[in-house]
């Protein structure tokens, strides 16, 4: 357990990330040696996607698949203590520019892309149309991801090389966007309907998928035409969609994967007995959350919402189920600039199940009531484990809750987004802006605003702070709009924020993962075997 | 005295079928020791489970969050689970849904079995066709698979686990039912009944229901084994009991995870269910071989 806890303490120091410079993260291979070419790298990943579209589905299972396969124009700086960077460096933009009224930007391409060598693309050069074409085919789906660009008037292309984008209005979150990763780019032919964009992938970057077989596995090959000098090192990667945990843990005992990501403690504790000489990362991807739905009753009144965020017994919850964990916000603490201060959030959620009696009481429920909970064991058994606390812990407080386990299609396509539901037990993505945490779960027309939350001045506030370009001064507003969630919204409920870990084999070098989706850094990745 | 006839001669014929009953029971306790250590354990289950209350020393949802995934000891006999709950405690409340399912599975899969397959035996012709072209369809696909089809589609609760196994065990019971029926439905004592004018139904209630019963009962103890281990089995896969009920399956799906650090989880509540489904398939077969003599001399 001490061990458990340095661990944790070590993990946490690792994650603050104090802004690398480019070089650094480029060419921060050099502590671990002169990489050396070859090898394949195997490992499980999410269940396999329905589509390997990157417009259509913002699936972390799409985007793990294809990221070894595109390129955005910007993306963020990945390396050994860049987490979660929300650093832009460039991609296949080498640089650009922004407007002093902050409504033009400008980008420069690199001159030296060209597109995987496959039909119908054929390897010709990569320039300016590619990203326009990809940039209306965006604003043209339905869909999240187009959101991103409302503000964005106007694209053009003065020549091959140069693209502007024009904004109504400033845009804070813009080139966060950019970099993350719903804005692959995707070849002309490709937005032209030539490309079966379900099914295969053609980009520009350090990987060309060479099969994807639905339940078998994704490989890929390394992309001879790869714009950066020298990489990827990598010979192959092979992705195999997610079994049960047991089978994960015995392939990478026996070596038949190179790295192994888990957010079990038992797992973690069977890893690092049996592999004790596998390198360890921890580092805080996830969350969990109570989401209710208030659109029913007695739900809707904020003080039993409340009530049922004093009830529960977070550190509790975190030590027996995953073994660490933090008190988490509106916004997560991996956006370690933007997320209120440890103390605060800790305030706002701290356990006392005598205050929330009173709070229920207060609230005309002074013997509580009955409740059916949603769940699913999509994300692994953790999760109806930490179901049944909850339960246990509402029960406390006199709320009866039924569990209701749910196949994963029908947990997150179904019963939440119609709010069939009374309560729910669910994970927060993360985000590398702030905004994306905000504006789609609790603006009243957010596109995931489940819950049925309401608030016209949370509207506006969450509006306002897109046209605040100063980040400090952003950084305040957003505060302000997550401590008014918590007073006067209390929907969802945060649990908390949790480690996920990597192991991975000793001769696993450059593996530095990213907190956004597409394994950004596996060109730098390397076996020493 | 006419009435006090009909009260001796009722009387009589309880002493009769009481004389016969124990007749009975001592010639299969004499031939068959296993399915009598079979009987005596599935009443010892029995009992359990009607007194749980008394016997559990926890109740099986508390969470004692002081003492998680602990081993047994004194304290807790079968150690705790991963929210500190008396495994126990579980196991002996699980025993309730276990037969629970069994017995409202075989239950009415039986009345179902038998009116399907006394109404398709007795009439024959077209009924017959249509009423064992639909069984052999159900029959046609592995009983567990439909079980898990029809569990998943109505969506985890206990009734729905009862629902899908009625469906999947009603085809066996019709179609035993029917086979009995055909060969009652040519007996000389139907012949006589029929011809003195007995209605459909009272040949049907009178002679030809309590004629099958063994088969029936030997069957209604197999599938009252298979019941539980497929309410178990759909438990497992997340589409039975839904937590934090206290099923042996959902407990053996949870403790799978911690195999190799707490593997007391794994062993006791498998050990249950396997000794509770022993039990059933043994006693079924001693049946088998204690009602149908032919099977027996065989041996």
């Amino acid at each position: 357990m001490l061990i458990l806890i340095l661990f944790v303490l070590a993990a946490c120091e690792s994650g603050s990330n104090e802004p690398a410079s480019k070089s650094e993260s480029s060419n921060k291979t050099g502590e671990e040696g002169t990489p050396k070419e070859g090898g394949t790298l195997s490992f499980y990943d999410f269940d396999d996607p329905k589509t390997l579209d990157p417009h259509k589905s913002i699936a972390s299972a799409t985007n793990s698949r294809i990221g070894l396969v595109y390129n955005k124009l910007v993306t963020f700086a990945t390396g050994p203590d860049n987490f979660s960077s929300d650093e832009i460096v460039p991609d296949l933009a080498k640089d650009w520019e922004i407007s002093e009224d902050g409504k033009t930007y400008t980008f420069h391409l690199r001159d030296d892309v060209k597109w995987q060598n496959i039909a119908p693309v054929n390897g010709r050069a990569f320039t300016s149309e590619d990203v326009i074409a990809t940039m209306e085919r965006i604003k043209n789906l339905p869909g999240p991801q187009a959101n991103s660009l409302v503000s964005v008037e106007s694209i053009e292309a003065p020549d091959d090389y140069t693209v502007i984008f024009n904004l109504s209005e400033p845009y804070a979150p813009l080139l966060n966007q950019l970099a993350s990763f719903v804005m692959w780019i995707l070849p002309k032919e490709a937005t032209e309907g030539k490309v079966d964009l379900d099914n295969t992938a053609i980009g520009t970057g350090p990987f060309i998928l060479e099969s994807w077989k639905r339940g078998v596995e994704a490989s890929f090959k390394k992309n001879p035409d790869y714009f950066e000098e020298g990489k990827p090192y990598l010979d192959g990667v092979t992705i195999y969609p997610n079994g049960d945990s047991m089978t994960e843990v015995n392939a990478f005992r026996t070596g038949q994967t190179d790295v192994i990501l888990t957010d079990s403690k038992i797992d973690f504790e069977t890893l690092k007995k049996s592999v004790p000489d596998a390198q360890i990362q921890s580092e805080i991807v996830t969350a969990s959350r109570l989401f209710i739905n208030q659109t029913r009753k007695p739900l809707d009144n904020i003080l039993v919402r409340q009530a049922m965020s004093k009830a529960i017994d977070r550190e509790g919850a975190w030590k027996s189920i995953y073994g660490n964990g933090e008190y988490n916000g509106y916004v997560m603490p991996t956006l370690e600039d933007w997320a209120l201060p440890l103390d605060e959030r800790k305030e706002y959620q701290e356990y006392d199940p005598e205050g929330a009696k009173e709070l229920l009481a207060e609230a005309g429920f002074p013997d509580g009531f009955e409740v059916s909970m949603i769940v699913t064991d999509g994300y692994g058994p953790q999760l109806v484990t930490l179901a049944e606390w909850v339960a246990e812990d509402l029960k406390e407080i006199g709320i009866k809750v039924n569990i209701e386990v749910l196949e994963y299609g029908t947990f997150f396509s179904e019963r939440w987004p119609s709010k069939e539901y009374d309560i729910g037990i669910g994970l927060v993505t993360p985000v590398t802006d702030p905004s994306d945490s905000l504006d789609p779960f609790f603006k009243s027309d957010g596109y995931r605003n489940w819950q049925g939350v309401n608030d016209p001045k949370l509207d506006e506030m969450i509006k306002q702070q897109y046209l605040i370009v100063d980040r400090d001064e952003r950084i305040k507003y957003i505060n302000e709009i997550e401590r008014y969630l918590f007073e006067n919204v209390t929907n969802h409920v945060n649990l908390f924020a949790y480690h996920i870990h990597h192991f991975k084999q000793p001769y696993v070098k450059g593996f530095d993962p990213h907190s956004n989706y597409g394994y950004l850094f596996m060109k730098n990745v390397w076996l020493d075997k | 005295m006419q009435e006090l006839q009909t009260v001796e001669k009722v009387i009589l014929k309880e002493n009769t079928k009481m004389f016969q009953f124990k007749e009975n029971c001592r010639r299969f306790i004499r031939s068959n020791p296993i399915g009598t250590i079979s009987i005596g354990f599935i009443l010892l289950v029995i009992l359990i489970s009607v007194l749980a209350p008394i016997i559990a020393p926890y109740d099986p949802v508390l969470q004692n969050r002081q003492s998680i995934l602990i081993g047994p000891n004194g304290t807790h006999i079968l150690g705790t689970d991963e929210l500190g709950r008396d495994v126990f405690s579980r196991i002996v409340y699980g025993s309730r849904i276990s037969l629970l399912v069994g017995f409202s599975a075989v239950v009415f899969s039986m009345i179902f079995g038998i009116f399907f397959g006394v109404v398709s035996g007795y009439f024959g012709g077209v009924i017959d066709m249509i009423v064992q072209r639909i069984m052999d369809a159900i029959m046609s696909i592995p009983s567990l698979i439909l079980a898990l089809f029809i569990a998943a589609l109505l969506g985890p609760a206990i009734q729905n686990v009862i629902i899908a196994l009625v469906i999947v065990e009603t085809p066996r019971f019709a179609r035993i039912v029917r086979g009995e029926m055909l060969r009652i439905r040519e007996t000389n004592y139907v012949e006589a009944s029929r011809s003195i004018g007995s209605s459909v139904f009272r040949i049907i209630w009178k002679h030809a229901i309590p004629n099958m019963g063994a088969p029936i009962i030997v069957l209604a103890s197999l599938a009252f084994g298979q019941s539980i281990i497929a309410e178990a089995s759909l438990s497992f896969l997340g589409i039975g009991t839904p937590p934090p009920n206290p099923s042996w399956g959902l407990m053996l799906s949870d403790a799978s995870r911690f195999m190799e650090t707490a593997p007391w989880l794994v062993l006791f509540p498998g050990l249950a269910l396997a000794l509770c489904v022993l039990a059933f398939n043994l006693l079924g077969d001693a049946l088998r071989d204690f009602l149908d003599p032919k099977i027996s001399s065989k041996k």
